[in-house]
């Protein structure tokens, strides 16, 4: 199964949102700032010419050089000159963030089904001594006594690890100021389906949150794009499951990725 | 932030609210119109609202995609809270459910999208600002204009009321000094010279007159004062009236009366009716120096609410550049000697009609009769 209509449709909506939000105080600095060193520009020869008149400056050219001077409001312009450049820096240091993140999308638009063992899929995923560091993260592989059957399961491991890994980056992020706080990660097989379940003790279900839940490249923090959780939705959803987000009972975030272990939506299994 | 950014500084220049939760999107707009307005920054709806609660603000400018109150609920809350202030959305993604919602319930002045050109944005507050000025502007002209008119009618009201009480306290000592003079004509008979006959014909010719004019005034006033009796009115039965009334008006100037049969019915004051076409149908004999001076009185509908009669006559006509002022009250184009009367009776035709929510017109040339045609609505509207 592959992306829906409304889904691409929020996608790239969210996607010319966010530019364009990158992009206002880059187009709107330049042009003012243009206007700005237009208006000096002519001060500059207005100035000149006075100057260079037989006799001088006069009073009167002084008068008029000083109201021309205050017609460009100069004053305002000085303090924030560094703010408006910094901006102006930042709008395209997004607008580039966002066209980076953007650019892999195209291979979430369709997962490669195949049928596979959970448990060796689980052993591979990567532990918290290389890619997720500075944060423990402790798995609870599937005890016997949960496992009905074998373990194996239809879907795209590839997509499954990337979703996997970005809610524990996500939950590393979350804890990653608080001392002490940890990020547990467990997987339980049933039957039909079979759940990951990542728990932080970060700040819980927080507005931001349900916005990055809703709106792809909706995230309100500069350094973050907004895209993961959008993306560990569309994998839950291809694999015939969902993603819920809960407040734990112990405190913090409850990611829980349900998926069916046939894939609901994969009419013909491939391997 | 949860204070205003004092970006500009002269008061008297239009306050503008920025409400983006990107800070340098709030910073952009301000350094763009710092030469021109004063710019206010929210980052949220509520610190939004709680800087229009403290600021005059002429136009904010809301972003669809907010934290918490999305654009399309705070322009709504907006509206509601400050109706004077001019709303404009802004996005960098038209979303048209968003929208739909701003224009229906925020009733927003207009839509920018993101990344803006800046002359489109001072285009667009300018405009917005000249929309609130013509806006305030409108509304302190409705206010006057509604003053002017209640002190108009109470004028109006007491004008009526004294016009009455005059006519009618004038009555009482003209009939005196029409008994006494005409006392003194019978009483003295021939002991009075020729001149001191003539005297006492003038007083008699002048308290006539006068006692004349009275009576159409009060006519007028009553016009005003008594509240129409609608009802279903055939205008045979109307006719049928003016006829008996003016018969021996007709008889005396061997003149004719031609109405048409079979007149339409509709809802009027039965006496006024009669009153307004006595009016009419004695003008068309009275201005009248043919040999058989006559009136002719036909209906046609006009269309299914409406009705025309015309009264036709033979008379002396009208100029054209008098055609307009004839309605008004005591114009005249005769002397008296001339053709006696007041001037007041087509004012009172022209009431009659206004009040019956219909028209009135003449087509006239000089020496050719006159067709007064007065279109009523069949059923009456208060």
């Amino acid at each position: 199964m592959s992306l829906t209509g409304p889904e691409l449709d929020a996608l790239l909506g969210g996607l010319v949102h966010a530019l364009a939000n990158a992009q206002t105080p880059l187009a709107t600095n330049l042009s003012s700032l243009r206007r700005d060193v237009a208006g000096l520009v002519a001060l500059v020869e207005a100035w000149t010419a006075a100057a260079q008149r037989p006799g001088g400056l006069t009073a009167a050219d002084l008068a008029a050089l000083q109201a021309q001077r205050e017609a460009l409001y100069l004053e305002p312009l000085g303090p924030t000159l560094d703010g408006l450049m910094s901006d102006m820096g930042e709008g395209l240091r997004r607008s580039q963030t966002l066209l980076r993140a953007a650019r892999p999308l195209g291979r979430w638009w369709a997962p490669a089904g195949i049928v596979f063992d959970l448990a060796e899929w689980w052993s591979r995923l990567p532990t918290a001594g290389a890619p997720w560091p500075g944060v423990e993260v402790s798995f609870s592989p599937p005890a016997e006594a949960s496992v009905v059957g074998e373990t194996r399961v239809f879907g795209d491991p590839a997509h499954l690890t990337e979703a996997v890994s970005q809610l524990v980056r996500n939950a590393q992020r979350a804890t990653a100021e608080r001392a002490g706080a940890g990020v547990q990660v467990a997987l339980t097989v049933e039957v039909d389906a079979w759940h990951v379940r990542v728990t932080d003790q970060g700040p819980g279900k927080t507005p931001a949150l349900i916005t990055a839940l809703a709106v792809p490249f909706g995230a309100a923090a500069a350094d973050r794009v907004g895209i993961g959780l959008t993306l560990v939705q569309w994998v839950a959803r291809t694999h015939g499951g969902c993603l819920t987000l809960n407040d734990a009972a112990t405190g913090g975030l409850e990611a829980c990725l349900s998926l069916s272990r046939g894939g609901a939506s994969w009419s013909e299994p491939r391997s | 932030m949860s204070v205003a950014e004092p970006w500009g500084s002269i008061v008297e220049r239009a306050k503008v609210l920025i409400v983006d939760d990107e800070p340098a999107t709030r910073g952009a707009v301000a350094h763009a119109l710092r030469r021109r307005f004063d710019v206010l920054g929210a980052g949220d709806g509520d610190e939004a609202l709680a800087l229009l609660a403290a600021h005059e603000v002429a136009v904010v400018l809301c972003d669809q995609r907010l934290p918490g109150l999305s654009g399309e609920h705070l322009v709504t809350e907006i509206r509601q809270r400050h109706p004077d202030v001019v709303r404009l959305l802004v996005t960098g993604h038209y979303d048209d459910t968003a929208f739909a919602h701003a224009v229906n319930h925020g009733q927003i002045f207009g839509f920018l999208r993101k990344p803006w050109n800046e002359d489109e944005l001072e285009r667009t507050i300018d405009s917005a600002v000249a929309w609130r000025r013509l806006r305030q502007e409108n509304a302190r002209i409705g206010r006057e204009l509604e003053a002017s008119n209640e002190r108009l009618t109470r004028l109006n009201a007491e004008l009526r009321h004294f016009t009455h009480a005059v006519a009618h306290d004038l009555k009482e000592p003209l009939r005196t000094i029409q008994a006494f003079s005409q006392f003194l004509t019978d009483d003295l008979g021939d002991r009075v010279d020729e001149d001191g006959a003539q005297y006492l014909s003038g007083i008699g010719r002048c308290t006539g007159h006068l006692m004349l004019l009275v009576d159409d005034l009060l006519r007028l006033s009553e016009l005003e004062n008594v509240p129409m009796r609608i009802a279903e009115t055939p205008l045979d039965e109307v006719f049928a009236q003016v006829r008996s009334l003016l018969h021996s008006a007709v008889e005396d100037r061997g003149g004719a009366l031609r109405v048409a049969t079979s007149m339409p019915v509709l809802q009027g004051d039965s006496g006024r009716l009669v009153t307004l076409f006595q009016n009419l149908v004695a003008n068309g004999l009275k201005f009248n120096t043919a040999p058989i001076p006559t009136v002719e009185v036909t209906a046609c509908a006009i269309d299914s609410d409406c009705v025309e009669i015309a009264v036709r006559d033979n008379g002396i006509g009208i100029p054209a550049e008098h055609q307009t002022r004839i309605f008004n009250i005591f114009h005249r184009l005769h002397r008296r000697s001339e053709y006696p009367g007041t001037g007041a009776g087509l004012a009172i035709v022209r009431k009659i009609v206004e009040a019956h929510r219909g028209s009135v017109h003449v087509d006239s040339a000089e020496g050719e009769g006159a067709v007064f045609r007065v279109r009523l609505p069949l059923r009456h509207t208060a």
